[in-house]
């Protein structure tokens, strides 16, 4: 239990008598940090969450951007981004499962299908942390690929991070994007017409039974404050083959709703389970409900009330339709797919009704166990959080890089988890199921899926994050905003909307507070400055989660880490374009200045010399660059481009030299001018492209970005021959078979 | 002559039965999605059959030990025995290795199994990748028989247990039957990993009933089926045809050819 003593007194007044056991877990749960955002709410104000293309904004279970129309139909995105962090510590692989197990609830219950989920995936220090770490890390990418594999969703793409203060308490965030027809959503309310005929509450699904008791509660602390083993029990576990039954089954009975336009409420259980979702999907109506807790179908015998309404059991959902349908609707779950056959108890049931009377009214075995005025759980909880900011030194670039130091750090960082090729957590993931893949992980900058039948139109999505929020908080999220704009662009699409899952350390802290209010600052400037669609049209937040409270044992936070998905689309998929170059005579071009700007990048991390400013985000360069792609990728004037971030433009290079295989077809030959500072050019972190244009091209795109005005160095060609050669003037220092360099990287 | 119709059969767990349907809907036949409690009248009504990938009933005690085990087999063996087409992909193959209907060679005794991935014993895990495979014996199954042993395609693989075991006896009727095995990019069977995905006996990768007419595979043709369907970096694997259907559209293709002219002769019959 979580609530403070203030809260519990609260609940006194509210209830105007002792709060019975049930109604006490009723309370932690819905008043818990993981619930109500009670300390986050105020800050997320003032991120843009409008805009003319949101069909559905926040507030429901997923977020809904309009995509494209198609024989005048009307196709949107929902898309709904969440953590799954404390877990998967605990727990990794059920965490990890489960966690992309709630996000894809989220998805089905809008009415849409999943057509893919995205991870960022956060891991303590592999080299040098604890032996524990690396387990973590390899049993949350089992637990990923448990999940989705089963499920037959694609893993569209993510991200590894590596640093140590996740050591003790990694991240798993995960986001789902499902495509639904606009006038075909369902809401996660009871319909009006509630009011007037009678309504029943059904719950579908997996047998109850008591895992997760108590998870919503245990996110919003840290993990210290109990031991393990009574953590163990907060955790979820997945069923991802009942799920696919699930939603096969739901395919049928939305036809059927849609068919007979039956007005339903449709819900996931989450957090807080029975209580949470059947009380929110009656109050938010305005209504209130019945639940008989007898009548639930529970996968052991004698459960607690108090489990029963709370336990966080996985794949189910509850909606509320009119009573004259809930018989073909039980029907469909457990005659038609004949769920219990292969589940003891699986399936759909009757379990309450929605009320006129303002209260959420629990029976078990004919008694009343819980009676709580329904305002009480829509009651607004807040907290207001001390904010200050950490105090820190700021120090510039004192020493340049030598060449020495530059070529023992070509090869070595392209070692480095965070640096080296992803294959081998993503080669796990099912990538093609679903068979709308066009743009593989690892081929570009961004994963493109056809969904619609017959069309197209792509979806072009990128989920990322960066290690920069230690030095600086608010690039942590612009920066974050800015990447994924630019894997987007990179990848031949432009964005349509972002989501974002916030991830920071205990809010009770000043220095984190103030870290996460910087963080959204960071998100929203970016989100106004950088929509290359309209200057004065933010890019709209669609979906988001806040998790606090992610520290290690001795209390210090994690990295500011906030996880931003953007998701765009490409009207003609098979442009979207490619990072790998395999062809020679191909003219390399960096677009956009680099800095000494090393505070946080891959190689400033352990030279203070290099200072400790983070890459800025200069918002008018960027968008210039953005704009000059995304008009070139269109007129076929780029052969590849790849985008620079983590590991800068060296690794960018060898990304593109390497490709999805990891084996380069071709060398390249880079000379570098006089004036540039090596080191700055090779390794900082500042946003930019590098794209390759054709020797026919090359004079028309060196004519383009001089029109435009974008900064850029032509800085070599590819070569027949697979080696690598770096010069400076002329002088060459560094020559490398792309063989070894392979060798290293993958 | 009537549409030809395939039941794309739905067990629990099943997740690759849409994209399946959209394959033998693009070559012209009716795919319904059949679900797997539904009648026997129903199931006998179809032409042909596919059970497509998933992970039916949970992969509970084996990959498709359950399913096997379920009514609709035994309708389904004795579809086979008239003569219909069978395929399996990915766990539908573990089905059909489990009910024995491959490589049958012995009235339908289990005669192979399916292992976990590995690299000469070491498991290497779940693998999502594109691999190549070549043919052997093509014209011995009805749905390789539009293809040349000369043919070296690309292909998605996305299992955990797709390691073919033969029992030693079998291992001789095994090469004669209609096959798919993994390969270089320039054709060579080499036994290795990673080219041997899985440690597959004989390189298999999809293998043919004695009689042709079943066939179960690990690989996803449906995940190839249509060219925008291939990474790039495989796209020099393609012919320069205009068409939008890549080089899998064969392998339905050959049950289509098969279901006619066995339609031509029962109509002249």
């Amino acid at each position: 239990m979580n609530l403070s003593q203030k809260e519990i007194i609260e609940v006194k007044q509210i209830l105007g008598t002792d709060p019975s056991i049930v109604e006490l877990q009723i309370f932690d749960t819905m008043w818990s940090e993981h619930c109500s955002y009670k300390s986050s709410k105020r800050v997320l104000k003032q991120l843009p969450v409008t805009g003319k293309n949101v069909a559905l904004g926040i507030g429901e279970d997923s977020g809904i951007i309009r995509f494209t129309k198609k024989d005048g139909k009307s196709y949107c995105l929902a898309v709904s981004h969440e953590s799954h962090n404390h877990p998967s510590q605990i727990l990794p692989v059920e965490g990890a499962a489960t966690g992309v197990g709630g996000v894809v609830r989220d998805v089905y219950c809008m009415g849409a299908d999943v057509i893919g989920v995205l991870n960022s995936l956060h891991f303590g220090d592999q080299i040098n942390g604890p032996s524990i770490v690396k387990d973590i890390k390899d049993r949350v990418i089992l637990g990923v690929s448990d999940y989705a594999n089963p499920l037959g969703v694609p893993v569209l793409g993510g991200e590894t991070v590596y640093h140590p203060s996740y050591n003790e308490n990694c991240l798993v965030n995960v986001a789902a994007i499902g495509l639904v027809e606009e006038s075909e959503i369902i809401h996660s309310y009871a319909p009006k017409c509630a009011g007037t005929e009678p309504y029943d509450v059904i719950l579908i699904g997996k047998s109850t039974d008591a895992s997760g008791f108590g998870g919503a509660s245990f996110s919003s602390q840290t993990l210290d404050q109990d031991d393990d083993s009574s953590n163990l029990g907060a955790v979820q576990l997945h069923d991802p083959f009942m799920k696919r039954v699930v939603v096969e089954a739901m395919k049928q009975l939305f036809k059927e709703i849609r068919e007979n336009k039956i007005e339903v409420g449709y819900k996931d259980l989450g957090a807080g389970g029975i209580a949470c979702a059947a009380s929110e999907i009656a109050a938010s109506g305005g209504f209130g409900v019945d639940i008989d807790l007898s009548k639930v179908l529970c996968g052991i015998e004698g459960l607690g009330p108090e489990v029963i309404s709370c336990s966080e059991t996985q794949e189910r959902f509850c909606m509320v339709v009119p009573r004259d349908f809930s018989q073909r609707c039980c029907d469909i779950f457990n005659k038609d797919f004949d769920m219990g056959r292969f589940y003891p108890n699986a399936g759909a049931s009757v379990v309450g009704h929605v009320t006129n009377n303002p209260f959420f009214r629990l029976f078990h075995k004919g008694e009343v166990v819980g009676n709580i005025p329904i305002t009480a759980i829509t009651t607004d909880v807040s907290v207001i959080r001390e904010s200050k900011p950490k105090e820190m030194v700021v120090t510039e670039l004192s020493e340049s890089l030598s060449k020495e130091q530059i070529k023992e750090n070509l090869k070595k960082s392209l070692k480095h988890p965070n640096n080296c090729s992803k294959k081998p957590v993503y080669r796990h993931f099912d990538q093609g199921v679903r068979g709308d893949t066009v743009m593989y992980p690892g081929e570009g900058d961004a994963v493109i899926v056809t969904p619609i039948e017959g069309c197209d139109v792509g979806v072009v999505t990128s989920i990322d994050s960066n290690l920069y929020g230690e030095h600086d908080p608010y690039i942590s999220g612009a920066y974050a905003v800015a990447e994924g704009i630019r894997n987007v662009i990179s990848a031949g699409g432009l964005p349509l909307a972002v989501t974002d899952c916030l991830n920071y350390g205990n809010p009770e802290n000043p220095h984190v507070f103030h870290q996460f209010e910087e963080g959204i600052r960071g998100i929203k400037d970016a989100c106004f400055n950088l929509n290359p669609d309209s200057k004065e049209e933010p890019l709209p937040i669609i979906a988001g989660n806040v998790s606090f409270y992610n520290e290690s044992k001795t209390g210090s936070e994690v990295v500011p880490s906030p996880v931003i998905l953007v998701v765009g689309k490409i009207e003609d998929s098979s442009k979207g374009m490619r990072a790998k170059v395999d062809s020679d005579g191909q003219t390399l071009i960096l677009i956009g200045k680099r800095y000494s700007e090393f505070g946080g990048t891959q190689i400033g991390d352990s030279r203070p010399e290099l200072g400790n400013v983070p890459p800025q985000v200069r918002y008018d360069d960027e968008r210039l660059q953005n704009t000059w792609v995304a008009k070139e990728i269109e007129s076929s004037l780029i052969s590849s481009c790849h985008d620079i971030s983590m590991g800068g433009l060296w690794l960018a290079l060898v990304e593109m030299a390497m490709g999805r295989n990891g084996n380069a077809d071709v060398g390249m030959k880079l000379n570098f001018g006089s004036e540039c500072d090596l080191g700055t050019t090779l390794f900082s972190e500042n946003g930019g492209y590098v794209v390759s244009v054709s020797n026919d091209n090359k004079q028309r795109a060196l004519d383009s970005l001089k029109d435009l005005g974008v900064d850029f160095e032509v800085l070599g060609h590819t070569t027949r021959e697979t080696v690598m050669e770096l010069a400076q003037c002329g002088d060459l220092f560094y020559k490398e078979n792309m063989e070894e360099l392979a060798s290293h990287w993958n | 002559m009537n549409k030809i119709k395939i039941a794309i059969l739905q067990l629990p767990g099943t997740n690759c039965e849409y994209e399946t349907k959209r394959c033998v809907d693009a070559l012209g036949m009716t795919g319904d999605i059949v679900r797997w409690n539904s009648s026997r009248e129903t199931i006998e009504s179809y032409d042909g059959y596919i059970l497509p990938g998933g992970f039916s009933f949970q992969d509970r005690v084996r990959s498709g030990a359950i399913a096997a085990k379920l009514e609709l087999m035994s309708i389904l063996e004795a579809s086979a025995d008239q003569g219909k087409p069978i395929l399996g992909i990915c766990n539908g193959c573990q089905v059909l290795a489990e009910t024995g209907l491959v490589p049958g060679a012995n009235d339908n005794k289990i005669e192979m199994a399916l292992t976990y991935n590995n690299d000469n014993g070491k498991r290497v895990g779940f693998i999502c990748d594109w691999k190549y495979v070549t043919f052997k014996n093509p014209s011995a199954s009805i749905f390789t028989k539009e293809f040349k042993d000369t043919d070296v395609l690309a292909i998605p693989i996305n299992h955990g247990e797709g390691c073919f075991i033969f029992n030693d006896e079998y291992v001789d009727d095994v090469k004669t039957l209609g096959a798919i095995q993994y390969c270089t990019e320039s054709g060579d069977i080499d036994e290795s990993y990673p080219t041997n995905p899985n440690g597959s006996m004989l390189n298999i990768a999809g293998v043919a009933n004695k009689k042709g007419n079943v066939f179960a595979m690990m690989p996803h043709p449906e995940r190839a089926f249509f060219k925008k369907q291939f990474p790039k970096d495989l796209e020099k694997t393609l012919s320069d045809s205009k068409s939008e259907l890549g080089p899998w559209a064969l392998l339905l293709k050959g049950m289509k050819n098969y279901i006619e002219s066995e339609k031509i002769k029962k109509d002249v019959g």
